[in-house]
């Protein structure tokens, strides 16, 4: 049952597996270096022999848990070694005691760490607040993925002085093309001094208007007087007017208070509400990827945007707003990997010239999913379309690469993605019959059973398989014509038992996908050979093509509603899960199969969450470990 | 007698009642797409003022007036020079106990010479619903 359960990559509880065996396993094969008056690395396994460990060590046993998971312990070489049945069973084990250690108290508030708006951010933020429309991020560096895997992650968006420096070109830019746009005056609410109105009266109402809306929340006259000064000192040194005012206004996007999302710390014990201008800010940055808008910066003022209807009403409303296009392209091409698709990753344009010259096909495989995603929110579809559907979105270009009948088509706007209903046996239906996600998940020139395989494992049921273990050779590459067809080369590879533990459960997925090409084209054959599109699990399921294995992903859709849960929640709060996290987790899928997986109902039920609208106590954020669940894993 | 007092009730609710606050609804428009239109207003008697939620800056209403549940303003919005002139006109309707007040309201664009293929259904009167939510 066990090994059915880590193969099969089932939730099962390992009710069998008991505290004891796992003491077992590390007096095994651990207690000869971490034991006694001098243990390896400073851990000692008296730490970890008693249950109440498990809440007091919780640290230590993640520790444990990464590194037997990722075979760096017992060191490689080293006898006795556990299994990797055995490894991930012990993992499993740890993975399951903690978490239901950390959810005895039920969901609770996470902490809300510093970030600096990342270049996204930045960009529509300015534009928003001086009402322009020139992408100012630009020539900003893309930030990096943190967290669950996205860039709004605030692990990475920290401030060296070399990108101070590029927010204060940016800032001036972005300024100096403002004070010269009549729109954009407005917006800032410039009025140019006259007899009734002094240079620094006009400086000041500026500020009294500018202000609050750059930090995103009421500013003090205090507050206003240090960016004043700016403009005094610019007036001083016999700046002009719009000048002085430039200057002035750099200061403030150069603030910290504008340039870094920051709430006010709890400083009680308990958790509490956060304010309602920074659930606000949370709510915009979540589904806008920008600045509240004055509409939410209105609801604050009044205190209701804590109220369960209006905050419900709001997502709604931020939903169907165009601005949500922000937020969707960029969680889905982060969370699917086609971010890279023509930039680090290019299909080779020998072998798809069509690809390679055509910038129409180009946008439009690369926008499928977003219009997909987006799509299915604004229908409230259920996320189980992400796996299968009977609808998708298409282009005329789309149609002819994937070889639709064109009668799918609609009549007018053909060029542009629109949503039809998919006929019977296109294959098209879900996130796998898609172009973008079958192209990145192969190499440019060939497909890739294993990278789908992989693929699918993590971005789909989010439990990648573990790193191979060192020493492993990869398959060699050989130039022209291969030898033996992909699915013999796999199968030598799989001989080796160390190889095989994995690949039995990576291989027949890609295999299950061998029907689409590189670029996600339908083909029967693969040079010059019918292709086999059957896979067999390690349980014994068996399936033939992408139709079969999506009905078998979609019999584990636990797994990938919380997959999909868990990097929504993360993107949402802009930080790696914590185990406390996972508790959050689960209680949002509970709610979510009650209401048949409704999109809408699954951002719903993340703003509704604590994680979301409450701060952590400093009690509680003492006993948190702020150790992501992902790096872990 | 009972039909006098319910609509003495009736009316009383509705002098009683204020438009004050933040509503939202959308409407369709000539292309067959859905946009969200969000007011807020502040009523003291039967008069009345406020202001449209915009992308990027709110405009003000102008010849609003309330008169019992009628309710009519002006919003005028100018885009690239060109100015158009929205008249919103209609019914408040205040919810009872575990209803939301709604405004059925039709909006009607005042002037301007449409003419070529754009014109089509520039004019048209737009029904939009609106709901109070705040």
């Amino acid at each position: 049952m066990r090994k059915l359960c880590s193969l099969m990559l089932l939730a099962c509880p390992l009710l069998a597996y008991t505290f004891d065996e796992a003491q077992g396993f590390l007096n095994t094969y651990c207690q000869s270096c971490h034991s006694g008056k001098s243990p390896a690395a400073g851990f000692n396994l008296a730490d970890v022999n008693a249950t109440p460990s498990l809440g007091r060590k919780a640290d230590q046993w993640t520790r444990i848990a990464a590194r037997v998971r990722n075979s760096e312990m017992p060191p490689p070489k080293t006898t006795p070694a556990p299994s990797l049945d055995q490894r991930e069973t012990f993992v499993k084990w740890i993975d399951e005691s903690l978490h239901a250690e950390a959810c005895s108290a039920g969901p609770t508030a996470g902490f809300n760490p510093i970030r600096r708006l990342n270049r996204s951010e930045y960009s529509t933020t300015v534009r928003e607040l001086l009402n322009i429309h020139l992408n100012v991020g630009h020539d900003l560096p893309a930030d990096g993925a943190g967290g669950q895997g996205f860039d709004n992650a605030a692990e990475v968006l920290f401030l060296s002085p070399v990108l101070a420096e590029k927010y204060m070109d940016a800032a001036k830019q972005s300024l100096e093309y403002a004070i010269k746009d009549s729109r954009a005056r407005s917006r800032i609410g410039i009025v140019t001094p006259n007899a009734t109105l002094t240079p620094i009266q006009s400086a000041h109402n500026i500020l009294q208007g500018f202000l609050p809306r750059a930090f995103r929340r009421p500013t003090s006259e205090q507050e206003i007087e240090p960016y004043l000064s700016l403009f005094r000192e610019a007036q001083k040194q016999h700046q002009t007017f719009d000048q002085s005012v430039v200057y002035m206004l750099r200061g403030v996007l150069m603030s910290p208070q504008f340039l870094f999302r920051a709430e006010a710390p709890n400083p009680g014990p308990q958790p509490r509400l956060v304010d309602d201008y920074a659930l606000a800010t949370r709510l915009s940055y979540f589904l806008w990827g920008s600045m509240p808008d004055e509409m939410l910066f209105d609801l604050a003022a009044m205190h209701k945007l804590h109220e369960p209807d209006v905050l419900k009403e709001e997502i709604g409303r931020m939903l169907r707003s165009g601005k949500s296009m922000d937020f969707i392209e960029s969680f889905v091409t982060q969370w699917l990997g086609t971010r890279e698709l023509g930039k680090e990753f290019v299909p080779d344009p020998k072998i798809f010239p069509n690809y390679a010259s055509d910038a129409d096909l180009q946008g439009d495989i690369r926008f499928q999913p977003i219009v997909f995603f987006h799509t299915l929110v604004a229908n409230n579809a259920p996320v189980t379309d992400l796996i299968d559907s009977n609808w998708t979105i298409i282009t005329k270009k789309l149609s002819t690469l994937y070889g639709l009948d064109k009668s799918v088509l609609r009549k007018d706007n053909q060029e542009q993605p629109h949503r039809v209903d998919l006929p019977p046996g296109t294959h098209r239906g879900g996130l796998l019959g898609m172009s973008a996600v079958l192209a990145v998940s192969s190499y440019p020139y060939r497909t890739s059973p294993v990278l789908r395989g992989k693929w699918v494992l993590d971005a789909i049921l989010g439990s990648p398989p573990p790193p191979p273990p060192p020493g492993v050779p990869a398959l060699v590459e050989h130039a022209g014509p291969q030898p033996q067809t992909m699915r013999e080369r796999l199968a030598q590879h799989r001989q080796d038992p160390v190889c095989a533990s994995c690949h039995s459960r990576i291989d027949p997925i890609g295999f299950a996908l061998e029907n689409y090409n590189a670029l996600g084209q339908w083909r029967t054959e693969d040079g010059g050979k019918p292709i086999d599109n059957s896979g067999e699990l390690p349980d014994g399921t068996k399936f033939e093509g992408p139709d079969k294995l999506k009905e078998v992903l979609l019999q584990k859709k636990e797994l990938f509603l919380k997959n999909l849960t868990s990097r929504m929640l993360g993107y949402a709060l802009g930080r790696g899960l914590t185990r406390q996290d996972s508790c959050t987790v689960d209680s949002i899928m509970s709610g979510l199969a009650e209401q048949g997986y409704k999109s809408q109902a699954l951002i719903e039920a993340i703003v509704m969450s604590p994680a979301f609208r409450y701060q952590a106590g400093a009690r509680q954020l003492k006993t948190q470990a702020s150790t992501s669940t992902r790096s872990i894993q | 007698m009972l039909r006098v007092l319910a609509f003495c009730a009736f009316t009383l609710t509705l002098s009683a009642a204020d438009l004050s606050g933040i509503w939202n609804g959308q409407v369709t428009d000539r292309n067959g797409d859905v946009t969200d239109v969000s007011f807020r207003f502040a009523q003291k008697g039967e008069e009345l003022t406020g202001k449209m939620y915009g992308d990027n800056e709110s405009t003000p209403i102008t010849a609003a007036k309330i008169s019992g549940n009628q309710v009519t303003f002006t919003v005028t919005t100018e885009l690239n020079g060109q100015i158009s002139e929205f008249v919103y006109s209609g019914t408040v309707v205040f919810g009872g106990k575990g209803e939301g007040d709604q405004i059925q309201l039709t909006r009607k664009r005042i002037g301007g010479n449409p003419t070529g293929a754009n014109a089509k259904g520039r004019n048209q009167n737009q029904s939009i619903q609106l709901k109070r939510v705040a």
